[in-house]
């Protein structure tokens, strides 16, 4: 009893910390097109079963931009979008794996942790330009590949879900 | 001259072979960097596999057709969205296809370049139709046409990328085939090249281990030759004592005669002749002596006998018989000794006495005028062994170095003109700095052409106590060269009645025989002659005599096994005085008279005053002194 209390306490507290450190508080209905959908363990849903985001709510977290070469492209292209990390602390997501999903079907497991070691971003810009389903868009898991040898592996390259659409929490 | 041509010709092999197995290595090392690169490339292609994009874009394609298919067979209003949707991602396929780098490899095939243009032509198609909804049906049916007719086509491209791919890993495998070929033969190569490298090594090592044997039996060959050089010299060596003995035999028998012959009544001019002619016999037997003792320097059979001496004494005797030698060349001679008396030391006196002669005859005969002068010094007189220095120094016509530097050496002269001059054998020097050696101690020299010479003789000789007074040694020995060599002193007047004492004389040499003969008749004696032992055996037991005068070295038997026949005999016999009498001054030819069982032994040739003696010794009273 005591300690159910105290547990509700402590999650207040986190919840209050988190309130301060991020303005946009409780997540809102998405009002744009939802391009993104978080399901599984997450604690902060905007519709009865996961946290939905449209491209707004995306560009309204810190964005990072870096270049990188890939091994899809014959010449290095800047990438520009929101941290991994930052996106799965909105929809306050817990666990050990992402089950990531393309518009193709395309499916790929991300361990959570990866987001925390390298600087995963959900790619929304490429050079500059919004990036269209036809080409890789609209949302693209880009792992800072010139930073470290490491990354440039099959492993990552397979982790690098384009035209990214979903993304169970285990 | 060859060896050092095979030495090149190894070093030369050893290089090649440094470089062949280097560039053996070098080759290995390539071949092994391609194949990483191959590797790595091939990777690259793995990583994003041409097969993958093939197939995935077909995937879409039979997804847009599916989709196209069923908005035309759906009577209901055409999903604008959903059917954006699969033709977006179609398109984002069909990107990949035109710009992803693995896509170099199939874009050379003939089924790329003939589906590739109708793609195009269908986007354009396409992106009028859904570009402005809403969408038409009538629209929608040559694009379904236009996908249908397609698909023979795009399955094509998608098996002939699975074909690049398969050949693409063909060509990469029969590369590393060929290359692990090449690194095979390389390795087989390299341990060919070992293994001839050691068997030339080896081969090497056998010539060197031949070389190093025939080396040895050079060495034990030239050995073997130093031996018999050596007991070639040492024959000799032996052949030069032997001649010097048998020399002495006839000599003996001259100088008897020549000294019986000078107390003949003679007119003044025979006699001078006499005299002469005992110089020069004089001369002869020191000559003889000189031979004989190189011979037994060499042969090692020279040794010392070392006996208490009073340097004082000795020294005095050696100035008594110089000083008229200078004196008769008109030099001064002096010699000069420390204020306080000298310590006794343990010496071969004789020898001693032979080095001083030596060098006191050289000075004398090399001075023409001035002084030759005797120094003597004690170094260490309190020490076990007393260090003597004695330097005998003249105004003589003295030398240059290159003639001191051969003074030692054997046979040297002063030189052509001078060995006419002063003559000599050339071995006294090397005789005198032998036993002077043998003396713990050398002889050197210092000398300039014309200002005189300076022999300094150190020895090393131990102290011992004043010898006594009495001379104990047989005076047969004791007499230096140089005395032996005066025929004076057997020319002594001989004393007279000696009562009748029976004298057996053997020995087999007629002139010897008679000089003896004539000698023992002089002191009163009775002599009877016989010329070898067995006769002497035999003669002793029919008559009766008081000594026998035996000679060695005689036919039929010799004097020693006559001496010991006769110490066999029995009662008196056995004791009668045997005196044995040879020209062997070695050492141990007075030890085998000795051991034969003689009670004394003479050297020739015989001395009238120590014959004297040995009668007057065993004449029982028969002789008055």
């Amino acid at each position: 009893m005591i300690s159910k209390i105290m547990r509700v306490m402590v999650t207040c507290g986190a919840v209050a910390f988190l309130a301060t450190s991020m303005p946009a508080a409780a997540l809102e209905p998405a009002k744009g097109k939802v391009i993104l959908t978080i399901s599984g363990n997450v604690a902060e849903k905007n519709t009865p079963t996961a946290a939905a985001f449209d491209l707004a709510m995306l560009e309204k977290l810190p964005q990072q931009t870096f270049t990188t070469m890939t091994p899809w492209d014959k010449q290095p292209i800047k990438f520009k979008g929101p941290l991994l990390r930052d996106v799965l602390a909105a929809a306050k997501a817990t666990g050990t794996t992402i089950k990531a999903a393309a518009l193709n079907d395309y499916q790929t497991s991300i361990p959570l942790e990866d987001a925390q070691k390298f600087d995963v971003i959900l790619a929304h810009k490429m050079n500059d330009q919004d990036i269209p389903v036809k080409t890789k868009g609209p949302l693209f898991v880009v792992y800072p590949y010139d930073t470290k040898a490491e990354l440039r592996s099959t492993t990552y390259y397979e982790r690098s879900a384009w035209q990214l659409k979903s993304m169970a929490i285990e | 001259m060859s060896g050092r041509t095979n030495n090149q010709r190894y070093l030369l092999w050893l290089a090649l072979g440094t470089a062949a197995m280097a560039l053996a290595m070098a080759s290995l090392l390539v071949f092994e960097l391609a194949q990483r690169r191959a590797l790595e490339q091939s990777d690259s292609i793995r990583s994003d596999s041409l097969t993958a994009l093939a197939f995935q874009f077909e995937r879409e394609f039979l997804r847009v057709r599916q989709t196209v298919g069923e908005a035309l067979a759906n009577k209901d209003a055409i999903d604008q969205d959903a059917l954006s949707l699969r033709y977006d991602i179609f398109l984002s396929r069909l990107g990949l296809l035109k710009d992803s780098p693995s896509v170099s490899l199939l874009t050379a095939r003939e089924e790329y370049r003939r589906v590739m243009p109708r793609l195009e032509a269908l986007v354009v198609q396409m992106d009028k139709t859904l570009g402005s909804p809403p969408i038409k049906r009538d629209a929608l049916i040559p694009v379904q046409e236009e996908l249908n007719g397609l698909g023979a086509d795009v399955q094509a491209m998608t098996l002939a990328a699975n074909s690049e791919v398969a050949r693409l890993l063909e060509r990469q495998s029969d590369t590393m085939q060929k290359q692990n070929n090449l690194i095979v033969w390389l390795t087989v190569a390299q341990l060919a090249l070992l293994i001839v490298a050691s068997g030339a090594l080896f081969v090497r090592q056998k010539r060197v281990e031949a070389e190093r044997l025939a080396l040895e039996q050079l060495t034990d060959e030239l050995r073997e030759a130093r031996f018999r050089a050596e007991a070639a010299n040492r024959g000799k060596s032996q052949f030069l004592a032997n001649m010097s003995h048998e020399l002495r035999t006839p000599f003996n028998g001259l100088m008897g005669m020549l000294g019986l012959l000078q107390s003949t009544p003679v007119t003044p001019q025979q006699a001078d002749y006499i005299g002469t002619a005992q110089a020069s016999a004089g001369h002869l037997l020191s000559l003889l002596n000189d031979v004989l003792d190189v011979s037994a320097l060499e042969t090692g059979k020279l040794t010392l006998k070392p006996a208490p001496v009073s340097l004082n004494r000795l020294l005095g005797n050696v100035q008594a018989l110089m000083q008229p030698l200078a004196r008769e060349k008109g030099l001064d001679f002096e010699l000069e000794l420390p204020p306080e008396r000298l310590p006794a030391v343990l010496a071969d006196e004789t020898r001693l006495k032979q080095i001083l002669f030596n060098l006191l005859n050289n000075a004398i005969k090399f001075t023409e005028k001035g002084q030759v002068l005797l120094h003597v010094a004690v170094l260490t007189p309190k020490e076990p062994l007393v260090a003597l220095v004695f330097t005998i120094q003249d105004t003589g016509i003295g030398m240059d170095a290159k003639a001191m530097e051969r003074l030692f050496q054997r046979f040297y002269q002063v030189d052509d003109s001078a060995t006419r001059k002063f003559g000599g054998t050339g071995l006294g020097l090397e005789i005198s700095q032998s036993l002077a050696r043998m003396m713990q101690g050398d002889i050197t020299v210092t000398s300039a052409p014309g200002a005189g010479s300076t022999f300094t003789v150190t020895l090393n000789l131990p102290a011992c106590e004043e010898p006594v007074a009495v001379q104990t040694t047989a005076p047969a020995v004791e007499v230096a060269p140089t005395e032996v060599a005066m025929p004076a002193s057997t020319v002594e007047s001989f004393a007279s009645g000696v009562p009748a004492m029976r004298v057996l004389v053997v020995e087999d040499h007629p002139i010897n025989q008679k000089l003896v003969g004539l000698l023992l008749t002089r002191m009163g004696c009775e002599s009877t002659f016989c010329e070898n032992g067995q006769l002497a055996v035999d003669l002793v037991q029919q008559e009766s005599f008081d000594m026998v005068l035996m000679d060695v070295n005689m036919p039929v038997m010799d004097g020693l096994t006559a001496t010991r026949l006769i110490r066999g005999m029995s009662g008196a016999l056995s004791r009668l005085p045997i005196v044995v009498l040879t020209a062997d001054v070695m050492n141990e030819a007075r030890d085998q008279a000795m051991a034969a069982g003689a009670d004394d032994f003479l050297s020739k040739p015989v001395n009238v005053a120590q014959l004297r003696s040995i009668v007057s010794r065993y004449s029982n009273g028969k002789v008055s002194d």
